[in-house]
């Protein structure tokens, strides 16, 4: 059997193309979480919270440093411990360019996360992380900002006051410029990979 | 066009597709397992099992006492206080109490905790906790939980009591 030669230029077209639409379709809504494909969040997000220290913390305060940025509450019982700590063991992969890197707790939990508990959270998993809080409507700004969503969940106990969150449980990296440039989970990669990524960022002098 | 032709085209494009979803597989199979890692914390820590405890006090709370009908105090228990083993596997593959008759847990279970902590660092949490909230257990070595994590590296399922009591009988 003979095969037109133009023929087999669009077979090896479609190719191609086929491939390169998936890869880019799983690049691209990988995570079903934010659902914000990455190239097209360019616009940095804008927020404005108070550290457990007591400081103000701005998106702007925080540009021309690589930031690792995640949203959670400090009696989360799986999640927010597991992200953390692959959020750690990244860090431990950098070497001495994880001083270039500011990992940073935002809580979805400012009911409940006093500034004490937050210091104690944030200090248990790295001596520089840091926890920012803020009124409820300046942490709900701050979500809607990154694409996060989080909800009360149905009491689990009968327990005053004791409720799990619902949220997204996404590692946001920043770029120097404030930029989204990674939507990162656990599940999806390894902190060596993570490491990667942030080399390429965090490497070359500030 | 001849349908040998087409008949090309969609192979190649079915190829083309099942190369690119290969090229940009998530490798989630590379942490599948229960082999340790490089941990969260440094291992030379002197407070690592106070760190590391972080891990447990969403449920157990920092002060030990837990959550009534969620999850159990720390303080003064018997399954965190008693044989090694036992808490040690509750910790890597979890405890699922809620088929135990009489039981205060009806629809709460402790999912394991074997994937985000090193066997060093579970053995300092445990020390930890052994030693906090009026608890006074010995610690516990690394090498004891490595030992229940190779003796039991195809369990996944959280332990029930009467099956931690078989073991540790």
């Amino acid at each position: 059997m003979k095969i037109p030669i133009i023929t087999t230029a669009v077979a090896a077209i479609l190719v191609i193309a086929a491939a390169w639409a998936v890869s880019e379709h799983r690049r691209t809504h990988h995570d079903g979480r934010s659902g914000i494909p990455a190239a097209e969040a360019d616009a940095p997000p804008e927020f404005a919270l108070t550290a457990s220290d007591g400081r103000s913390v701005t998106a702007a305060s925080l540009r021309g440093t690589v930031c690792l940025i995640y949203f959670g509450f400090t009696t989360c019982p799986d999640v927010c411990p597991t992200e953390l700590g692959w959020m750690m063991r990244t860090l431990r992969q950098l070497g001495p360019i994880a001083d270039a890197v500011q990992p940073i707790f935002i809580s979805v939990d400012p009911e409940r996360d006093t500034p004490a508990k937050l210091s104690a959270y944030a200090a248990a998993f790295h001596p520089r992380m840091l926890a920012l809080t803020g009124t409820p409507d300046q942490v709900k700004a701050a979500a809607d900002a990154f694409g996060v969503v989080y909800r009360k969940q149905t009491p689990v106990s009968q327990q005053p006051g004791f409720y799990l969150i619902d949220h997204t449980m996404t590692t946001f990296v920043l770029d120097r410029e404030g930029r989204i440039v990674h939507r990162l989970a656990s599940a999806d990669t390894t902190p060596e990979q993570a490491a990667a990524m942030l080399r390429a960022l965090a490497g070359g002098a500030p | 066009m001849p349908r040998p032709a087409i008949i090309a085209i969609v192979l190649l494009s079915l190829v083309g597709g099942a190369v690119g979803a290969w090229l940009s597989l998530p490798p989630s199979a590379a942490n599948a397992g229960s082999a340790p890692f490089a941990g969260s914390w440094d291992p030379a820590d002197p407070r690592l099992g106070e760190k590391a405890y972080v891990m447990c006090q969403g449920c157990h709370g920092a002060d030990g006492r837990g959550v009534p009908g969620y999850a159990p105090a720390l303080a003064a228990s018997r399954w965190l206080t008693g044989p090694p083993e036992a808490a040690a596997l509750i910790v890597l593959h979890g405890f699922d109490s809620t088929s135990e008759p009489g039981s205060a847990y009806v629809s709460s279970r402790m999912l394991g905790h074997g994937r985000q902590l090193t066997d060093a660092e579970i053995a300092a949490l445990l020390t930890h906790a052994r030693a906090s909230w009026g608890n006074q257990a010995p610690a516990i070595a690394a090498g004891a939980v490595s030992a229940m994590r190779s003796r039991f590296s195809s369990r996944s399922a959280p332990w029930s009591p009467a099956e931690l009591r078989a073991i540790t009988r």
